[in-house]
């Protein structure tokens, strides 16, 4: 399911004198399967955009189209779009109030009218596919680890079967160990064929796992490329409150120091590879 | 030595309630913990998520009291009520959520807030409170609200609220975790220079291993036990060690790990670009 964004703009407090510009005048276009980072610093409009884009927000100007079809359209089904773009907040775990894991995933496809059968097979489905094993379905959703909590909640969204899966800092206050597994996963998911719009503070995270970052800045889209594009402009970056990752900091030093290493890495397998290479010759 | 805080085979049990409320069952939080800080010491504790950080911090300032164990601040036993108020205002705490512990709607009425409940004189409270933001860097937003700043801007104004109070002791329980990049290192310079100018004792929570590396020790905690305890450079040297407590190695170290394995000649605990920078250009003359 490919999404494109035309002109499209939000103010909050439209037509008063408070009004503040959120998103300004955003065009993209994100091809079903990507697996997109947004970062940018607090209140860059990256929240907002992705509202916009589930449809939670309406825009002051410009427009959402799923797969062409216009999402403010009359003719719009757009209960079927809350099923078909999958949205996971802050901290979801604070959601959940079930007394079970699996009465908690349950949650959504059952609202969403599916028989109580196919509710427990589709909520099944999205926790294993999450990593909680079955044995612990029948635990209660409070008195399992944070990093299960917030898998659990992940499962909730999953389990209503989305196209696309938006997540807004989804690993944030996960230890390094919980972290990694929830971005894990959701590689994992992509490779299913998942979009996922990922929302992340974590310049480490985002070079890691995705396939194509959106920077944004005061409303608009700073940069948009992969990993190496977007790290290899890291004044830019710092300009606008950002930062690129560790490494690509250590290897703008290692090659200052006189080592002719490539500065265009993000992770620390490549940072290992090109410094031996540069060594060697 | 001068030990300032010490805590002393502490345990703690949070209760399991059933439905009706009843008590359940009890699950232990904290199971024979033993740290210690001197005065001016900065500490990092690390530990994954539920393996006691958190409730190990709040026993430092009374706001927990252990059910088996002592803690001491500053000469004073958590369990003495009559000293409560003054660990209290001896060691101040800083939380995750900077929208949580902003109250004022002015930032200089927001720091103001502490020490006017303390009952400290106005004229004290104006010099304290110009003190404190000039400390974090925030004495130019002093007539800001508090809604237009950013997340690190927040919570420096929150550590300037704590400051005011005059403690001798900063506990930050992960205080970055929501932060953007810049929020995170603008909140863990004002931490770094608190303890080195001002001196005052530091005890940092947090998930990011890259800002453990300034610290004096560390302590590791694992399902409610101590369960490592060095500087940065030995508890970053035990990479397996961590990773089966589900932490990690700063990246800076991991690359040097990997340099080291393919059969560079580096030494361990490798932490800060500088040092690894060093040991590569020390190998290039070679």
């Amino acid at each position: 399911m490919d999404i494109e964004v035309r002109n499209l703009t939000y103010e909050y407090d439209s037509g008063t004198p408070q009004a503040v510009r959120a998103v300004d005048d955003v065009s993209l276009t994100i091809p079903g399967g990507q697996f997109v980072g947004i970062v940018g610093h607090t209140g860059s409009g990256k929240s907002t955009l992705v509202q916009l884009i589930d449809g939670l927000l309406k825009p002051t100007a410009g427009s959402v189209y799923l797969d062409g079809e216009d999402i403010a359209s009359r003719k719009f089904d757009r209960k079927h779009m809350r099923s078909l773009i999958g949205i996971v907040f802050q901290y979801p775990e604070y959601q959940l109030f079930e007394t079970t894991i699996l009465k908690d995933v349950c949650f959504g496809p059952l609202n969403m009218g599916l028989k109580q059968e196919e509710a427990v097979n589709a909520a099944t489905d999205a926790l294993l596919r999450l990593g909680i094993p079955r044995e612990s379905f029948g635990a209660s959703p409070f008195e399992i680890s944070g990093g299960q909590k917030r898998r659990v909640a992940i499962a909730g969204v999953l389990a209503m079967n989305p196209k696309i899966l938006i997540l807004d800092e989804p690993t944030a206050g996960l230890d390094p160990g919980g972290r990694e597994e929830v971005l894990g996963l959701l590689k994992s998911l992509n490779e299913s064929g998942l979009t996922i719009i990922l929302v992340s503070h974590s310049m480490e995270d985002v070079a890691k796992y995705v396939d194509r970052i959106l920077v944004m800045n005061e409303g608009k889209i700073f940069m948009d490329g992969n990993g190496k594009e977007v790290f290899s402009h890291v004044e830019q970056l710092e300009e606008i409150g950002l930062a690129a990752p560790e490494v690509a900091y250590l290897m703008k030093a290692v090659h200052d120091a006189g080592i002719p290493v490539a500065t265009n890495i993000t992770t620390a397998e490549e940072a290992c590879g090109e410094i031996l290479r540069a060594l060697k010759n | 030595m001068d030990k300032f805080i010490e805590i002393d085979k502490i345990a703690y049990d949070y209760n399991r309630l059933d439905e009706e409320g009843n008590v359940e069952g009890v699950n232990r939080a904290l199971d024979g913990v033993s740290i210690d800080a001197k005065r001016g010491e900065f500490i990092t504790i690390l530990g994954a998520n539920g393996s006691g950080k958190s409730t190990l911090a709040k026993h430092i300032n009374a706001l927990l009291f252990p059910a088996e164990g002592t803690v001491t601040v500053d000469g004073n036993n958590t369990a003495d009520e009559e000293k409560l108020l003054e660990i209290r205002q001896c060691a101040g705490m800083i939380f995750q959520n900077p929208d949580n512990q902003i109250i004022g709607t002015i930032v200089e009425e927001d720091v103001a807030f502490g020490p006017e409940n303390m009952g400290v004189e106005s004229k004290e409270i104006r010099e304290r409170v110009d003190e404190s933001l000039k400390a974090v860097g925030m004495y130019d937003y002093r007539e800001s609200s508090p809604n237009k700043l950013s997340g690190g801007q927040k919570q420096r104004v929150s550590i300037a609220g704590v400051l005011a109070m005059h403690p001798k002791c900063i506990i930050m329980d992960e205080p970055t975790a929501m932060l953007d990049p810049q929020g995170r290192r603008e909140v863990i310079r004002a931490a770094r220079a608190l303890n080195d100018v001002e001196g005052i004792t530091i005890i940092l929570i947090t998930h990011y291993m890259e800002e453990a590396i300034y610290s004096d020790r560390i302590y590791v905690m694992d399902a409610g036990r101590v369960v490592m305890e060095g500087t940065p450079k030995e508890i970053f040297s035990k990479t397996e060690e961590l990773k089966s407590h589900k932490l990690t190695i700063p990246q800076v170290t991991a690359v040097a790990v990997a340099l080291k394995e393919a059969g560079l000649n580096l030494p361990d605990g490798i932490l800060s670009r500088k040092e690894l920078v060093a040991e590569l250009a020390r190998l290039k003359k070679e």
